[in-house]
């Protein structure tokens, strides 16, 4: 129950002397105020009440979940009896006594920080902190690799920070306690635990102990790992990736002879090839090289590059190319090889140091591979030598890898478009771990990362951790690692800790706190500093020793840091780019393993091969438990709240499957999955495609409790991320998914014929040729009578906000519908709300599948004796639209609205007034885009809410409690945006606080806002400034400039709703002709 | 039928033999009432009436009744709503309370938004609205006008009272001749009345003898009515005219209380703040204590005493510091900065205890303070002087150090420091 | 006066004879009695009390499920967001619809002089305001907050914040409210004289009381109905374009719109055609059982059903071809959104409820050519059950396949109502039914005063034998007219 006076309750935390103060009051003893009916109905007065009153009703108040509902009945009646509810608040001002100097109450200030996402390389960050609470997430400009971009997962950190599932106390479970009983421990005793225990460990020199931790670049834990090998030298540290980048490291390990990390500028390259390789999404580098894909993309000197993809999986980066040829992932190599034969036909001369692979080439044979599509990309990379990138993908075997290196040596490209640089390599191996625990530890110390959850089944980490005998577990939940170690205790989120990380070019950044540990964790530096008696304990202290051995503790180092610290970045600490690829002389595994690429591949027998890929979303299942992530739309498939096995429409009419979310039964060496599937035009037939991160159940969290299944028991360690020989069926039953496009149930086939239809004219096209030709074939695209208005158009004075959206830019990655929702107070809705079309998205992207030929996602199966498509067009084509509201100068739901409640304000905004909203929804219902969303419940807390319908009836031990839900999520919210209540309309409003807080400062500054200056949250996150916002007054700014451009166009110009948002047509840069 | 029985015994009670109010004939078909009111208008008679349970096809033409204005006042009616229908729309969406001039026609006027860039004033899609109500205006004036010309509703009336008469509204004709008719006769005319043409019967209608007084039942529940339409303005008007401490009420509160901490908002940690400190050693973007002279107004380990070098000392920096001087400044330095601001001298007024007085930036001593001196004073406080380095910003600081300095120089300035061309002014 | 008359027919046709529009032999006395039996039976028949327990329970769900409502929020129901409205504005639009038929019946048959409208005009009108009533439930239920509706409403408050008058939403709010006005008063004037009947034969002084404040201390005099019939004629006048106003100010709220599928500038003599066609089919469905359970068969007879039966022939037509005129254009106009949809509806993820409208709506009253079908009561019956049921399905039709499937392909979704939507929709009909039996057992069922004027006798120039048929195939007995002696 909820009285706040239990002692597990986090009221009894003891005030240690080491911590701050984590987020503690709360109930009528602590507040003296009741905040909510929930907590009102906590307090024994009420109780007794309702004893008395309804004694039949008791049991309800005993289940967090029904007792919402008891309350919402109870409402009125409460209302009636003339509680202090149905008075205007009372708000209470707490001001400080001395307001830090330079901080202005009510106005944001930013920090420079950095987020590393298992080892692939960090991105700068900027961090909005409103009165010293992280609210906003940005890209830190002054960094220079990620130069001031973020992606989706970046940008919803911050909803993790003020997770309420979050573990707020250490615990321990009694020894031989059965699974869940646990105990919460205060942190002087488990820190007098600690202390005595790594004392014992230190004595032993740290026999028996074996450290685990997710692989870091972080320059402080280097450190620390060398201390930590000198103070307990029997100890082992094993660092694990989640998605391992070991066959990339290997195959360059083949080809350098040690471990390198390749570079790629894609500014300079021409041709793009990417071999299963979805470089776009790659957390850590996909901003940075979306950034540089794009702006060769846009035509301005009239070229641009040219992408190949052969991959399995129709992924965003396959969904930009000009050329992609679907292919098993296990045929992905074969189809290097084979492209290796045909630029040696084409007369590119091999690398001496790589003669050693030229007669394995001889090997693969082209038996179900296009032809006509290697000798192109042949043809097309042997025109652009030293312009172009091989790129391949971690899944791919290190043979590929290798070879790709070779290929890009033979093309010249080494130097212009590639480069190679060190690359930071984990600290033992997982089989150690299985070689150490083979007699049982003695104590398994895990740093973070929750491996239980993310590491493949075959590991076996429960069983490491039941065979030793002190485990210690230092995580962010109550998660499935917790609920198996012995000993837990809270560790900082990144935007409470001090750190340091590299990015993926080497650029060091400091990572800065935004806030005091809320729930009072540590970081896994401190922790280490612990176990090595070292004589620096604190996280800060630790960061700055790395960095002043770094800078050398001569000359004003302490400026340095500081500098450091707001720039977010370590200047000139990137790593040099002179590496060269070495021969290996006579090492003969090199060409065997080659030969084993071509040999190997599995025949097509009816048996699937299955690609385990990291979900765009929740990347390995670590952010399962954020409901922004959750409720994205996959950029592709559009699906959210669950994962899905992807299959060809092909594949799907064998199997069955008549629409998405038909259960497919996996199973693959006696192991067996159930999960629905996703009918994916363009995927490759004979795959399936699984994304992690799913089906972790309730110990992911209440956010995280339903969704999706979990495909780990088919992952194995040899086969991480592709395993062949997986026997497949349909089941015959149904799981209902929840997707934001492409419903089935308004799937008919005058409606697909339709959206064919329109696709093109609302998102119209043209190749680079065409575009040469005619720069402004997007205005003639659609023909249409000319559409005058009724009335004389005003005379706009002032500022013309607007908007213009590059198509050719966008990859669809989704990083603005996230940001937008973090900026704004968008609410989650979950899965069922979703699922009736309710999402509340202000910004979506809108996916297309164009070209489709009798093959479409609803109507797959039975259609798919579709003629052979020509050699190089692809079976699909697939667009995205960034939708939001156009502020159209007409707006067609002004007119509409009975109470004025959207009005056009003077600078031409086409405004919503939440307070005049009665909610008649006859606005939505007249816009043409759809951009309008309603509330229709009350999204903050109500019914809709997804922690309130799939919060577990009893909370994982050390888990706060319902009532600090609204709090928590309170903390995050924006206070310059409204939080709608239900009944009320909203929509995309151009980030009206962003442009007034811009203009306030300007009109302060006695001057106007220069072009540039405002920037809305998802022009803002684009990693491919795809969105570019500005004053359409000013004709040089770059929106005037972009909206003038030829390839400018409006959607839905026969309306006449004059959108202050254009679009720029999409081009595309397809091979002109065959060589 | 027992009240009916009662009424028709009046007349023959001993008491107070009644007087005859009319005289009422019977007829059953509309034919002969027909004939009987042509025989009864060619009579002369001027008050006087036929009763039929349905309209009498030539009734009107037969009794001589004119045609009614009726229809007169049903279209002054229909123009006065489509008048009210077309200001209604007009006022409120096409004219704005801004610009209206006092008075009560304000409420009456709205914002003239822009809708969909559509004019203010958009007749074609004020139509509906100005023809719904000349509509409505004209129904309303049919029904009220017929009822008052009709002098309905009037519920108390002789013929009322009468037994017989109860059937006009089933299947009998009646031709009703009033007592007050200057012809009337009280036998003379029923002679007449019984010589016409198939008349039932001829009775005379006694006056109405019914109790005047509303029955109890409808009085109270008038006054319970009555008592309870007051209610609502009482209570408006107690809420008007007292005073209370309690929040106002607001059952629901939708927006007015959003789930967001605003800024220095009581919050759920434990310091009962929705504000966090900054964490030591954190750099915001842009507070980068590299350039000290900025921010701190020292140069190595001395006050500065020339201005950053970033910022450029021009007119609009002096504007901008004498703007952030009043606001800030002035209330106790005194808009000269002589140290005699308002809250100054009412301190003085009121001779209160522990008062130090502001010091006069004209003072030589301040004048000889370098700049960065003066600008920690502003940041830091001094005395009761509280600090203003979170409040104001650096560069606005040095703007007002700047006008601190002008200040001080106009008021200990010569002709010479005038320029040239403006001196004569000074004349 | 038998308490079950016998069915006569009068529904041939001769020519130089008219077919009398009252059977029976009615005179006015047993006309006055036949109506006003059934308000002064001590009670009344036991089918009345199984159709008012039946529709006091569906009003009970009524209440219970806009509280629901309410309290919860417009997301019970199975609204998304390309479909903003479903079974709430369907319902409204419905609902309005059948309230066209009373002031029709009142206002524009009366315009023409059709005599016949007489015996049904009064419960017509009752209905019309019964379904008003549930009409205007629907606007007031399906806004976000239904605690701020009455911003809807001109007044004048503090903030001069107003209505915006450019919404068609307001243009109904001022159409439905003025109708639902003029309807009232044009129902209860007409009903003065009879109320005025009720009083003189209360039987109690409660209830000679209660009709005598109701009746306003009507007299029949001559110089009254002088006026009266004067009013009548002009809330006619006025009724007539306000009625064919209504609904073409309800299809505004599509049509003005720019989906496609509602920016259709057909709707408002369609939406009128339509709600004329459904509202007769509602006054059938009422006027059969009620004419049999209150022995009304003499006073509504077989030919006004007949008539009525022909009218929803005509506009079943109209409607039929407004059906195939909206293909057309969509076809002729070239507009691809527009033929898009129509192609939609007919062949698309609602084609179910596209063909059940035309099946209702156009397949069924065809059968109304033939005679027999026309004047066999059950037969008739099941035709008007139909164009209700196709009535309602064409609002649904064109609002949600319209809203589902707009402009952007990628925000098409499907609507799919919710269980609360279905018990709101059966409990507005409890709403219209409880109210509508209180009526029949209340007030007076026919406009007696009037029917009493469309009968021979009436005519007080033209000898009463001269209208006896020359045959006695009706058992119309002119000799007891003059037989007939006051009590």
């Amino acid at each position: 129950m909820r009285d706040g006076h239990t002692p597990d309750s986090p009221d009894a935390i003891p005030s240690t002397g080491s911590l701050p103060l984590p987020l503690l009051t709360r109930g009528p003893a602590a507040g003296g105020y009741w905040r909510s009916l929930d907590e009102l109905a906590g307090t024994p007065e009420f109780r007794r009440l309702i004893e008395n009153e309804f004694p039949s009703l008791l049991p309800e108040l005993r289940s967090p979940t029904s007792r919402r509902t008891f309350l919402k009945v109870m409402g009125a009646s409460l209302a009636l009896a003339g509680l202090a509810a149905c008075r205007w608040p009372r708000e209470t001002i707490v001001p400080a006594t001395r307001q830090p100097v330079n901080r202005i109450p009510g106005e944001t200030v930013q920090f420079a920080t950095a987020l590393e996402l298992g080892g692939g390389g960090a991105l700068g960050l900027l961090v909005t902190s409103y009165e010293g609470r992280p609210l906003k997430i940005e890209g830190n400009p002054l960094h220079p690799f990620s130069r001031g971009k973020t992606d989706l997962l970046a940008q919803a950190t911050v909803l993790d920070l003020y997770d309420p599932d979050r573990l707020a106390l250490p615990g321990r479970r009694t020894a031989g306690a059965p699974r869940g009983t646990a105990e919460t421990v205060p942190w002087l005793d488990f820190d007098a635990f600690t202390g005595a225990y790594f004392a014992a460990l230190r004595k032993s020199g740290g026999a028996g102990l074996v450290v685990l931790s997710e692989h870091s670049s972080s320059p402080t834990l280097a450190d620390l790992r060398t201390r930590f090998a000198r103070v307990l030298p029997q100890a082992t540290w094993i660092e694990f990736e989640t998605v391992p980048r070991d066959n990339a490291r290997a195959g360059l390990a083949a080809a350098f002879g040690r471990p390198t990390r390749t570079q790629l500028d894609l500014t300079a390259a021409d041709i793009i090839v990417s071999l299963d390789d979805d470089f776009l999404m790659q957390p850590g580098t996909g901003v940075r090289r979306a950034g540089d894909f794009a702006a060769r993309r846009r035509a301005a000197d009239g070229t641009m590059n040219r992408l190949y993809v052969v991959e399995s999986n129709l992924t965003v980066t396959g969904a930009a190319a000009d050329h992609r040829l679907p292919l098993r992932s296990a045929d992905v190599g074969v189809f290097a090889g084979l492209l290796a034969r045909a630029l040696l036909e084409r007369g590119v001369e091999w690398p001496p140091a790589a003669a050693d692979l030229r007669p394995a080439l001889d090997d693969f044979n082209a038996a179900d591979i296009d032809p006509q599509f290697v000798r192109a990309v042949a043809a097309d990379l042997a025109r652009h030598r030293g312009r172009s990138v091989i790129t391949v993908g971690l899944r791919q075997p290190p043979a590929v890898h290798a070879l790709a290196a070779v290929l890009n040596e033979a093309l010249g490209n080494v130097g212009a478009t590639v480069s190679y640089t060190d690359d930071p390599v984990p600290a033992g191996r997982l089989d150690d771990l299985a070689a150490a625990a083979q007699g049982g530890l003695d104590t398994l110390l895990i740093l973070g990362g929750n491996p239980v959850a993310h590491l493949p089944a075959e590991v076996d980490l429960p069983g490491v951790i039941a065979r030793t005998k002190t485990s210690l577990y230092f995580g962010t939940h109550a998660d499935e690692t917790a609920a198996l170690c012995g000993w837990w205790a809270p560790l900082a989120h990144y935007l409470e800790s001090w750190g340091d990380v590299r990015a993926a070019d080497g650029t060091v950044s400091i990572v800065q706190p935004l806030i005091e540990p809320l729930f009072g964790g540590r970081t896994a530096s401190e922790v280490v500093a612990r176990l090595t008696a070292d004589e620096v304990t604190s996280a800060y202290d630790l960061v700055r020793r790395t960095f002043r051995a770094a800078v050398g503790s001569d000359g004003d180092w302490e400026a340095a840091w500081r500098q450091s610290l707001h720039d977010g970045v370590v200047a000139g600490s990137a790593w040099p780019r002179d590496r060269r690829p070495v021969a290996l002389a006579a090492d003969s595994r090199r060409a065997d393993a080659l030969r084993a690429v071509a040999a190997q591949r599995p025949p097509r027998d009816g048996a699937f091969e299955l690609v385990f890929v990291p979900d765009y979303k929740l990347y390995d299942g670590r952010f399962a438990n954020n409901g922004w992530l959750q409720e994205l739309p996959d950029p592709i498939t559009k699906l959210t709240w669950d994962n899905a096995a992807l299959v060809s429409p092909a594949d799907a009419g064998k199997l069955g499957l008549r629409k998405y979310g038909d259960m497919l039964r996996i199973e693959l060496a006696g192991r067996r999955v159930d999960i629905p599937a996703y009918i994916l035009p363009g995927h490759a037939d004979g795959s399936i495609t699984l994304p992690l991160g799913y089906g972790r159940g309730p110990l992911a969290g209440t956010v995280a409790a339903e969704a999706g299944v979990d495909v780990r028991p088919l992952r194995t360690p040899a086969a991480a991320h592709i395993a062949a020989g997986a026997r497949v069926a349909a089941t015959g039953e149904h799981r209902l998914l929840a997707t934001t496009q492409d419903h089935y149930a308004i799937a008919s086939v005058v409606g697909d014929a339709e959206t064919q239809q329109r696709a093109a004219h609302l998102i119209r096209e043209g190749t680079l040729a065409e575009f040469r030709d005619r720069p402004d074939f997007a205005a003639h695209a659609v023909h249409l009578p000319p559409a005058a208005p009724l009335w004389k158009d005003k005379e706009w004075q002032g500022h013309r906000w607007g908007m213009a959206i590059d198509l050719t830019a966008c990859i669809g990655c989704g990083a603005c519908v996230v940001a937008c929702q973090a900026e704004n107070n968008i609410p989650v809705v979950g899965k069922d709300e979703v699922a009736r079309g309710r999402e509340m998205h202000w910004i979506r992207i809108d996916r297309y599948f164009k070209n489709v030929r009798a093959t479409t996602v609803h109507h797959g199966p039975g259609h798919d004796a579709a003629p052979a498509p020509a050699p190089l067009e692809p079976v699909i084509r697939v667009v995205h639209q960034p939708m939001t509201c156009q502020h159209c100068e007409t707006a067609p739901c002004e007119s509409v609205c009975p109470v004025a409640a959207t009005v056009h304000d003077e600078e031409g905004l086409n405004v919503m007034v939440y307070n005049r909203c009665v909610g008649t929804r006859y606005c939505s219902n007249n816009c043409p885009y759809k951009v309008r969303r309603f509330n229709w419940f009350w999204n903050h807390h109500g019914p809709a809410h997804p922690r309130s319908r799939r919060g577990p009836s009893r909370p994982p031990p050390g888990k706060l409690k319902q009532e600090l839900l609204t709090d928590m999520e309170k903390l995050q919210h924006n206070p310059q945006v409204s939080v709608r209540s239900r009944g009320v309309m909203e929509k995309c409003t151009f980030c009206t606080q962003r442009i007034n807080a811009v203009k306030i400062r300007a009109r302060n500054e006695g001057r106007a806002p220069a072009d540039g200056e405002i920037v809305p949250a998802c022009a803002q996150a684009c990693p491919t400034d795809a969105i570019v916002f500005g004053d359409l007054a000013d004709p040089q700014s770059r929106v005037s400039r972009l909206q003038a451009d030829p390839r400018a166009y409006v959607i839905l110009g026969e309306l006449n709703t004059q959108p202050r948002t254009q679009y720029l047509a999409k081009l595309r840069n397809p091979v002109e002709s065959e060589a | 039928m027992s009240h009916a029985a009662h009424t028709a015994a009046a007349p023959h009670a001993a008491t107070a033999p009644p007087r005859p109010a009319a005289l009422l004939v019977e007829f059953d078909s509309p034919g002969a009432l027909l004939t009987a009111a042509e025989q009864v208008r060619d009579a002369g008679f001027r008050r006087w009436d036929t009763h039929s349970p349905f309209p009498v096809h030539g009734i009107d033409q037969a009794m001589g009744i004119r045609r009614t204005r009726l229809p007169w006042i049903v279209f002054v009616a229909g123009v006065v709503g489509c008048t009210a229908g077309l200001a209604l729309q007009w006022l409120t969406n096409a004219t704005s309370a801004a610009d209206a001039p006092p008075g009560l026609w304000t409420i009456f006027q709205g914002y003239n938004y822009v809708i969909s860039e559509k004019p203010a004033l958009s007749l074609p899609a004020f139509i509906p609205v100005i023809f719904e109500l000349t509509i409505l205006f004209s129904a309303l004036a049919t029904v009220i006008g017929m009822l008052a010309m009709n002098n309905l509703p009037r519920h108390a009336h002789p013929l009322l009272a009468h037994p017989r008469f109860r059937r006009v509204t089933s299947d009998r004709f009646f031709l009703v001749i009033d007592a007050d008719d200057p012809q009337f006769d009280p036998a003379r005319t029923r002679d007449f009345l019984g010589q016409l043409p198939a008349a039932v019967a001829v009775e005379t209608v006694p006056e109405d003898r019914s109790p005047t007084a509303l029955p109890r039942g409808v009085v109270i529940a008038i006054l319970i009515l009555v008592a309870l339409a007051l209610l609502p303005p009482l209570l408006v008007a107690r809420a008007r005219l007292s005073k209370s401490t309690e929040p106002r009420i607001q059952i629901i509160q939708d927006m007015d209380n959003q789930e967001r901490f605003k800024a220095q908002q009581a919050g759920p940690f434990a310091d009962r703040r929705a504000s966090r400190p900054t964490i030591a050693g954190t750099v915001a973007r842009g507070d980068l204590a590299g350039d000290a002279h900025l921010l701190t107004g020292r140069v190595g380990d001395d006050w500065a005493a020339a201005f950053p070098p970033t910022l450029e000392i021009d007119l609009r920096l002096l504007h901008r510091g004498r703007e952030r001087f009043g606001v800030y400044c002035a209330p106790c330095h005194g808009y000269g900065g002589a140290g005699d601001g308002i809250v100054a001298q009412r301190a003085l007024r009121l001779n209160t205890e522990g008062w130090v007085q502001p010091t006069s930036m004209l003072d030589a001593t301040v004048r000889d303070r370098p700049v960065g001196h003066i600008f920690n004073t502003i940041t830091n406080g001094i005395r009761s002087m509280p600090p203003y380095g979170d409040q104001i910003r650096p560069e606005d600081r040095w703007a007002i150090v700047a006008y601190i300095r002008a200040l001080q120089r106009s008021q200990n300035a010569r002709l010479d420091d005038v320029p040239p061309e403006v001196r004569a002014d000074l004349r | 006066m038998a308490a079950h008359p016998v069915e006569v027919d009068n529904t041939w046709e001769r020519p130089g004879e008219r077919a009398p529009l009252v059977t029976g032999g009615h005179t006015f006395a047993s006309l006055t009695d036949t109506v006003c039996a059934v308000w002064e039976a001590p009670r009344p028949p036991r089918a009345w009390y199984v159709a008012f327990a039946i529709s006091v329970a569906l009003l009970a769900v009524f209440g219970a499920m806009i509280g629901y409502l309410i309290f919860n929020g417009v997301g019970v129901w199975g609204l998304n967001n390309p479909t903003g409205w479903g079974f709430d504005i369907t319902n409204f639009v419905f609902w309005v619809g059948i309230g066209h038929a009373g002031t029709l019946i009142s206002a524009i048959l009366f315009l023409f002089r059709q005599k016949w409208r007489t015996s049904i005009n009064r419960f017509a009108e009752a209905m019309t305001i019964f379904a008003v009533m549930c009409a205007g439930v629907f606007p007031g239920i399906h806004v976000g907050r239904v605690w701020l509706a009455y911003w809807l409403a001109p007044y004048p408050n503090q903030m001069a914040m107003w209505p915006q008058f450019k919404s068609p939403l307001l243009w109904d709010v001022f159409a439905v409210s003025t109708y639902a006005t003029v309807s009232l008063l044009f129902w209860y004037v007409g009903m003065i004289p009879d109320l005025a009947t009720f009083r003189d034969r209360a039987p109690t002084k409660f209830k000679r009381i209660i009709y005598g404040l109701l009746a306003l201390g009507w007299t029949g005099s001559s110089r009254h109905w002088h006026r009266f019939e004067r009013a009548y004629l002009i809330l006619a006048a006025l009724a007539t374009p306000l009625v064919l106003s209504v609904h073409s100010v309800v299809s505004f709220d599509f049509a003005v719109s720019q989906l496609p599928g509602w920016h259709t500038t057909i709707f408002p003599p369609y939406f009128v055609a339509g709600a004329i066609f459904g509202g007769f089919a509602m006054v059938v469905t009422l006027a059969v059982p009620a004419r049999a359970l209150f022995g009304l068969k003499n006073i509504i007879t077989l030919r006004h059903l007949e008539n009525m039966c022909k009218i929803i022939l005509l506009t079943g037509m109209i409607v039929g071809y407004a059906y195939g005129m909206e293909f057309f254009i969509a076809w002729y106009s070239g507009n691809p959104f527009e033929s898009f949809i129509f192609r939609s509806r007919a062949l698309g993820p609602y084609s179910w409820a596209y063909w059940t409208m035309i099946a209702c709506n156009v397949l069924a009253p065809q059968l109304f050519w033939f005679k027999r079908i026309r004047t066999h009561q059950l037969a008739m019956f099941l035709v008007v059950m139909a164009v209700n049921v196709g009535m309602w399905f064409e609002r649904f039709v064109i609002i949600v396949s319209s809203l589902s499937q707009d402009f952007l392909p990628s925000s098409w979704d499907y609507y799919r109502p919710t269980a609360v939507e279905i018990l709101t929709l059966a409990g507005s009909f409890g709403l219209f039914f409880t109210l509508f039996l209180l009526f029949c057992r209340f007030l007076p069922m026919v406009a007696m005063a009037e029917v009493k004027t469309v009968m021979p006798h009436a005519d007080p120039h033209a000898h009463p034998h001269a209208h006896v048929p020359a045959t006695r195939r009706f058992d119309y007995n002119p000799d007891e007219f003059d037989q007939e002696q006051p009590a």
